[in-house]
């Protein structure tokens, strides 16, 4: 395998306030950093998950990759080109490659295009004139398991499982090497869920594409990916192979993470961990380890210094940053 | 760590809280009425925490709201009785049923900033809420900081002159549970209240819900889609699918032997229980049925793996399975279980 | 482009079950009817005039309405049946040449500061409410008084004034649609703003535009009507609805069908355009539509 997209120290900030507004208020630093200094790399074919609460970065790292968003720092490399700071017309032929599913299925669908046409806009886009879109949209629905005469359909006339099936045959339209999910399952009841990563998992196997995942629930990824990285204030916190972290989960957040959706059994609900307090604002980024503040194992070391990427000893490819690893 | 309820296994006879009796209730729309809930019984027994759980468009919500009396205008109770405390909430005037709201009977929702008033302060609101109370306004200054502080609203007192915006959705959310417990409700009535919120936080608004539950000894109905809030949370739980409990029973016994196989199936599809990497998830065949008009036999049988013959003729009737279990499933009639 | 025209008819039938409400909504249709009428009157006006319109002295003065002169004639003896012919392309052609041209203008303004760079975006807001803030009938005083009263000074009052109001909505909208997901999904796939702004923004912004403007139409045609009724508007003797209120007025006593055939044309296209307005709106506002 080979690497595909290797994202470097990337970075990204946001304006919070106008710099006259900044000027008045005597804020210093009218900045946030939404990621911060993130590495990672998906090789051919295989499925990486970013996981995280809402404000950790990770929406805001697959937008980045895409290029709806602007890195500040770092770099995206796909396919051994540099394409972080490539303009929209310089990145087109880069966007046949690779495509995103996002959040909401019937949001992210034009509302006033059928579902045909909403299957031909990649076409369209990249200028494939000669092709049959009706014949393509077709193909595309049997793909993604729909009815062929969904082709005439609205998204509002779409439940959200169908929505969810077209939004991933349009990303599919052109047979891409990554395709970035944004919370694929989200808004979906658990029965709906399943399908829907059924469907992934397979047309994964059939068409060999890689997968980003962007999610907060550990158990889609769980059965899904091959690699995860767990993500809080704009940073990994714990890098590995998917089983190894579920095995033997090294940060406490990751663990309290893992436990917040187990098993649901009225018996053995006493492992849920509960955290103290909630996410810290990304305006206050606490010192030393970002998580002290609700850790349960935070000693004076945690307050002050910033621990760097340790790995596992016996697997090299696990890393985490905490000065007390369980 | 688990507390043992005292109520929770006793067979006593005394009435139950809120008992909902053979409800039907239809909405009105231009193609023509949906069925939106068909035929529910269910018992809310004092302090004890009833969880509701079902997919999307299964009709929890809308129960949760018959029983507040916050239902659209389109909506028709069309049979049923709903009894709370003895008395019919659906033949009371509506004055006396008001009164109720904000006193015996309270309520949480799925968003926290909708259910705040963005232009008053928490302050105001927290007073507001206590109207039925005949104390002095320093008085219910005072009740009202407490609660926010066994909430675990940090420095409560400078903080309540804030506006709703200035607090997190976490803390939105333990600002709703202040203001519904307020008023020491004998039924709060949660619907969804966790869904907005990250995992983390999800877990500490449980665990308050049950902590303050306990200590205030109210009973809660709680609607979830989350199986494991409602393992951990509720005494007993409810099934809901398309419009009717299909299954209903103590925690243990829905979550260790269902009885239906639509509460197999749920159980089954939840991928928290699925210990090994599996790249094939379980699913539910199908799809939720259309509730327009009326249709002859048991709702669940288009998508059940074990549906037979008389599924399709027949609308299951309730049969019980031990003291406190039961299921609309004709297949428990044929295994000669229990009948009713 | 080739891919715009590909969609073209699909959006259409997104408006389909709209088009069909819109059947049944009386005001609507009747409103329709109405606007259909007064601008074939407008079109074939020459082919249904009587007299010469303009030509003094075709009879009597203030003649009571006959078979000959069937609204009776002006005090300098004009037909006045004739005149209010002729005198509906006057309004028209103001109401279609002014908001259609400050439709044009506020679109493209509009979709620039809602799409465009954060500082061009203020700079355009900052001009738009500049121009809304001149209370409107001095800035048109002042505009008459300036080039002299003529059809162009009217048109150009009416072209500068509504196009701020038309650029706002646009610009609203295009902002709202520019963070929508499905515009994100649509440059994650690749496509320029041309094509956003082409297939995506427009078909959702030009449906509340059409409202906003069949709705002023009727306040046009009643500035139109009242400048020409100050003076300011068209020269005599050019037939004008206005102009022939302004007549009127002086001989309401002796001729009063004079100002009633003046204003009633002005009434039912008031009522046109108003009804049609709130049909428009139904719908291209889906939360309005009753079924679905």
């Amino acid at each position: 395998m080979s690497g595909l997209l290797r994202v470097q120290d990337l970075s990204v900030r946001f304006r919070t306030m106008g710099s006259l507004k900044a000027l008045a208020t005597g804020t210093k630093d009218p900045y946030i950093d939404a990621a911060c200094g993130v590495s990672f790399d998906i090789r051919k074919g295989e499925t990486l998950a970013l996981v995280g609460e809402s404000g950790s970065g990770k929406s805001t790292i697959a937008r980045t990759v895409i290029g709806l968003q602007r890195a500040t720092s770092g770099s995206i490399i796909f396919d051994g080109q540099e394409i972080g700071a490539l303009s929209g017309s310089e990145r087109k032929p880069y966007l046949r490659r690779m495509a995103m599913m996002f959040q909401d299925p019937i949001a992210s669908l034009s509302p006033r295009l059928t579902v045909r046409s909403l299957l031909g806009e990649p076409f369209r886009i990249h200028g494939l004139r000669d092709i049959d879109a009706a014949a393509e949209a077709a193909r595309l629905l049997r793909m993604v398991g729909l009815p062929e005469d969904f082709a005439c359909r609205y998204p509002h006339q779409l439940s959200g499982g169908q929505a969810r099936r077209v939004g991933i045959a349009r990303a599919l339209a052109l047979n891409p090497d990554l395709l970035i999910a944004d919370e694929p399952t989200a808004g979906l009841d658990v029965s709906v869920q399943g399908e829907v990563l059924n469907l992934l998992a397979r047309l994964q196997n059939e068409l060999g594409m890689a997968i980003l995942i962007i999610t907060h629930n550990l158990n889609v990824v769980r059965h899904m990916t091959d690699r995860m990285a767990i993500m809080y204030l704009g940073r990994f916190i714990e890098v590995g192979s998917t089983e190894l972290i579920f095995e033997h989960p090294r940060h406490p957040y990751t663990q309290a993470l893992l436990a917040a959706n187990p098993d649901p059994d009225p018996d053995a609900v006493l492992n849920r961990i509960e955290l103290k307090g909630e996410v810290p604002s990304l305006m206050r980024r606490p010192t030393g380890c970002e998580f002290h503040t609700r850790c349960r194992y935070a000693q004076d070391i945690c307050r002050r210094v910033f621990p760097d990427h340790s790995t596992s000893s016996d697997h090299t490819e696990h890393s985490f940053r905490c000065h007390f690893p369980a | 760590m688990r507390h043992e309820d005292p109520t929770s296994h006793s067979s006593a006879p005394s009435p139950p809280l809120l008992e909902i009796r053979g409800l039907d209730l239809d909405f009105g729309t231009p193609r023509g009425r949906v069925h939106a809930l068909r035929n529910i019984s269910l018992n809310v027994p004092a302090a004890q925490v009833v969880g509701i759980v079902g997919e999307s468009g299964s009709g929890k919500s809308t129960l949760a709201y018959t029983v507040m009396g916050l239902l659209p205008q389109n909506a028709v109770v069309t049979a049923g009785n709903i009894l709370f405390e003895g008395r019919d909430l659906l033949e009371m005037p509506s004055q006396t049923r008001r009164n109720l709201l904000g006193n015996r009977l309270s309520m949480i929702f799925q968003d926290p900033m909708t259910a705040l008033n963005p232009v008053r302060t928490i302050e105001g609101q927290m007073i507001d809420i206590q109207h039925h109370e005949k104390i002095s306004r320093s008085e219910k200054r005072s009740l009202a900081i407490q609660m926010l502080h066994r909430v675990g609203i940090p420095d409560p007192q400078s903080r309540m002159g804030g506006y709703p915006h200035h607090f997190s959705g976490g803390m939105r959310q333990r600002i709703c549970i202040a203001m519904a417990l307020l008023v020491k409700p004998a039924l709060l009535i949660a619907d969804e209240p966790t869904t907005a919120l990250d995992a983390t936080l999800e877990v500490q608004i449980i665990h308050l819900l049950k902590d303050l539950q306990k200590e205030i000894g109210c009973s809660v109905l709680f609607v979830s889609h989350h199986l494991g809030a409602v393992a951990e949370l509720c005494d007993r739980v409810a099934v809901m699918y398309a419009g009717e409990v299909v299954e209903q029973g103590g925690v243990r016994d829905i979550f260790h032997n269902p009885a239906h196989p639509y509460t197999r199936a749920l159980l089954e599809c939840d991928p928290g229980r699925i210990r090994q990497k599996t790249r094939t998830l379980p699913t539910i065949r199908g799809e939720v049925p259309n509730l327009l008009g009326s249709k002859e036999g048991c709702i669940f049988q288009p998508r059940c793996p074990q549906a037979f013959g008389r599924c399709t003729q027949d609308t299951p009737i309730e049969y019980r399975i031990g003291v406190e279990q039961a299921a609309r499933c004709h297949l428990l009639n044929e295994k000669g279980l229990v009948s009713r | 482009m080739a891919s715009v025209e590909t969609t073209r008819p699909e959006t259409n039938v997104a408006i389909g079950p709209g088009l069909q409400q819109f059947r049944k909504n009386r005001l609507g249709m009747l409103g329709a009817a109405l606007v259909t009428l007064i601008t074939a009157i407008a079109i074939f006006a020459p082919l249904m005039i009587m007299h010469d319109p303009v030509r003094i002295m075709v009879g009597p003065r203030l003649a009571d309405p006959s078979l000959h002169y069937l609204l009776g004639t002006d005090q300098l003896g004009r037909d006045t049946f004739s005149r209010i012919i002729m005198g509906s392309r006057i309004p028209l052609l103001v109401a279609f040449v002014s908001l259609g041209s400050s439709l044009a203008v506020g679109l493209v303004l509009g979709l620039i500061a809602g799409f465009g760079p954060r500082w061009l975006d203020n700079l355009l807001v900052l001009f738009f409410d500049t121009i809304r803030s001149f209370p409107g009938i001095i800035f048109a005083l002042a505009m008459v008084a300036l080039l002299g009263p003529s059809l162009a000074s009217v048109i150009l009052v009416i072209a500068i004034t509504s196009m701020p109001i038309y650029a706002r909505v646009v610009r609203t909208q295009t902002e709202a649609l520019r963070s929508s997901e499905y515009v994100a999904a649509e440059r994650s796939m690749g496509a320029g703003t041309t094509r956003i702004l082409a297939v995506h923004v427009l078909p959702n912004v030009i449906g509340p535009l059409l409202i906003l403007v069949s709705m002023d139409v009727p306040a046009v045609i009643a500035v139109e009507a009242g400048l020409s009724f100050l003076g300011m508007g068209v020269r005599p003797p050019t037939p004008d609805w206005g102009a022939i209120l302004n007549d009127g007025f002086n001989y309401i006593d002796k001729a009063p069908w004079l100002v009633i055939a003046g204003g009633i044309p002005i009434v039912l296209a008031t009522l046109g355009f108003t009804f049609l307005g709130e049909a428009l709106r139904e719908i291209f506002d889906p939360k309005l539509r009753k079924d679905l």
